[in-house]
């Protein structure tokens, strides 16, 4: 970005708006497909034409694309698809958002104590982090799940512990390379306390490196929750979740293909899009990620 | 070398023990396998509850019950017994872990097969219509989950077309969906790895000089310079690894296979705590040791690896 701010002021030529969103390059597709996204998630009871749990038993088995009632049909019990996948993009933000956030906060915190501090805090942190990482998701999943019970609480947790690492990891190397700048140097010789240095000097150069790995780790969130909810290990069944959707059309996959199509649409375009956004802006901020 | 082998093998231990602890302290917090243990008709009083509990050995220090846990595992493969079936887990384990194995290798061998020729092919023919079809799938993978398109696969194949068997295990063409489905996540990972690696050779100076020297292109291609493209590959052995034990708890499920995965799904929702460790543990163990291995085959086919801490 820094980039084009430059050169428009060699060339002194007034840059407006538009000129510059131009600049960015931005993945439409993708960034339309977030947005509309993020619009069904918060707009979801207002956009979605019924109750996602109303059994409307007259209605039961409509195939798709048949009444304009219920554009992507219903269930065996006479659910509307369409209001359960908007209901289902509220869900999967929702336990994405908090998950996402606390794996953030989480690995941020670690990654900074761990890069900073160095010796025998580093080592235990990145071990840690390192079996956490290679470890299969869903089975570390499955022991939080074990743990805790069921729920919406569980599934947020299991997900951000698989989360964190990568953070913590990328953080920590960022860490690395600033901290033997002049800048950190300096103010560990004037006197400024690790914390305030962590958060004042060493935080603010790994911002951006934060926002490459969170975008690219919710690709994997969503992915991951909608299988723990496929494996009726998240919320209860009934409950609008596109991983529980897809469960749904098992009991009838011959005559009602459908319960199950439209979810799993829903969720690879999703996760594709966020694939896309992630790799655009990590391109855009951060080149030099571009091998990891 | 022997010094890096060690060290895996050390980290490799502290992992396995470490896992141990998590997965038994679980199980300690979960629940009371003492009150669990007891029929719930009677009402059981407290007099019958801590004589089982000493029966059991339950009101034990926690940590001389790990390491009592630790040991009956190791000498004798004692995992403990499955609350609900009150059978021995180390006989439940028997029946499954089999059918796993062979379904993970199955999916093992499909995704490498087909990934890593596919992958040079298209670094090859860059920007051919190959090319960009192999692109499209190797994107369609990493994005669809593939619990969903387990049951698509079953729709299509099992129920309209009635090709392929879907329910089970059985003969060898029980297989074939199954492994197909739990292939597709590693195998788009490795055509995509296996493209940049490949690109990146044949841009390399060695590639160039076989080519000036007026070798072959397809010696130059297959036994030079693919060669060294698979290397890097097998640094993503570990991640593929996890990629299969994750795909294999979902794809067991679609196909009713009678595997580990099923059986610790099974687990986790009856709360069966004890079935849960053994799974976990053994899946674990496996994860651990196969991880183990391809870090010491990388160690010998990269001489850098071993080096570097």
């Amino acid at each position: 970005m820094a980039t084009f701010t430059q050169e428009n002021a060699l060339s002194e030529e007034p840059v407006g708006f538009m000129d510059r969103l131009r600049e960015l390059r931005l993945p439409w597709i993708p960034v339309i497909v977030i947005t509309v996204l993020v619009i069904l998630a918060v707009f979801a009871d207002v956009l979605s034409p019924h109750d996602p749990r109303a059994q409307n038993l007259r209605d039961a088995r409509t195939p798709p694309f048949q009444t304009w009632d219920y554009p992507l049909g219903t269930d065996f019990v006479g659910k509307d698809i369409l209001s359960r996948l908007i209901y289902g993009a509220r869900t999967s933000a929702f336990i994405s958002m908090f998950a996402l956030g606390a794996g953030v906060v989480v690995g941020t915190i670690l990654g900074l104590i761990s890069g900073y501090a160095g010796k025998w805090v580093d080592t235990i942190i990145m071990r840690i982090a390192d079996a956490t990482m290679g470890f299969p998701s869903i089975l570390l999943a499955m022991i939080i799940v074990a743990i805790l019970g069921t729920g919406l609480m569980p599934i947020v947790v299991a997900v951000a512990v698989s989360t964190w690492p990568r953070i913590a990891r990328m953080i920590r190397g960022e860490v690395l390379s600033v901290k033997d700048a002049d800048f950190v140097i300096l103010a560990r010789i004037a006197g400024v306390s690790p914390a305030v240095i962590i958060w004042r000097h060493v935080f603010p150069n790994v911002l951006n490196t934060l926002m490459v790995i969170t975008s690219l780790s919710v690709a994997g969130v969503i992915l991951t929750e909608a299988s723990l909810s496929f494996l009726g290990l998240g919320l209860p069944p009934g409950d609008p979740a596109w991983g529980i959707m897809v469960s749904e059309g098992r009991q009838s996959l011959l005559r009602m293909w459908w319960i199950s199509l439209f979810p799993g649409v829903v969720i690879t375009v999703v996760v594709m899009a966020f694939n896309f956004f992630g790799d655009w802006l990590r391109d855009t901020l951060d080149p030099k990620l571009r091998r990891v | 070398m022997t010094r890096y082998i060690a060290r895996k093998v050390l980290e490799a231990l502290v992992t396995l023990i470490g896992l141990s602890l998590v997965v038994f302290s679980a199980v300690h917090m979960t629940g009371d396998p003492a009150r669990m243990l007891l029929p719930v008709r009677i009402d059981a009083s407290e007099e019958v509850y801590e004589e089982l509990k000493e029966q059991l050995g339950l009101n034990r220090p926690f940590m001389v019950q790990y390491l009592d846990f630790m040991r009956g595992l190791i000498t004798k493969g004692d995992f403990g017994r499955s609350v609900r079936s009150q059978k021995e887990a180390r006989h439940l384990l028997m029946e499954r872990v089999p059918a796993t194995i062979q379904l993970a290798a199955a999916g093992l061998f499909l995704s490498f097969i087909i990934g890593v020729p596919a992958g040079i092919l298209s670094a090859v023919k860059r920007d051919s219509l190959a090319d960009k079809i192999g692109k499209a799938i190797a994107i369609f993978g990493l994005a669809a989950p593939q619990f969903w398109v387990a049951i698509m696969v079953v729709i299509l194949f099992g129920a309209y077309l009635q090709w392929l068997p879907v329910y089970g295990s059985g003969g060898p063409d029980h297989y074939i969906l199954p492994a197909c489905v739990l292939a597709l996540g590693p195998l788009a990972a490795m055509m995509r790895l296996g493209r940049s690696s490949m690109l990146d050779i044949l841009d390399s100076e060695f590639v160039k000089f076989a080519r000036v020297k007026g070798m072959r292109e397809r010696i130059v291609i297959w036994k030079h310079a693919a060669r060294n493209a698979v290397i890097p590959l097998m640094t993503f052995g570990g991640l593929t690894l996890a990629a299969l034990l994750n795909g294999s708890i979902v794809v067991e499920q679609v196909f009713a296979w009678p595997g580990l995965g099923r059986m610790m799904i099974e687990g986790v929702i009856q709360r069966d705590m004890p079935l849960v460790q053994a799974t976990v543990l053994v899946s674990g163990f496996f994860y651990v040791v196969t991880a183990l291995i391809v870090d010491i085959m990388y160690g010998f086919a990269d001489p850098r690896i071993r080096d570097t801490n």
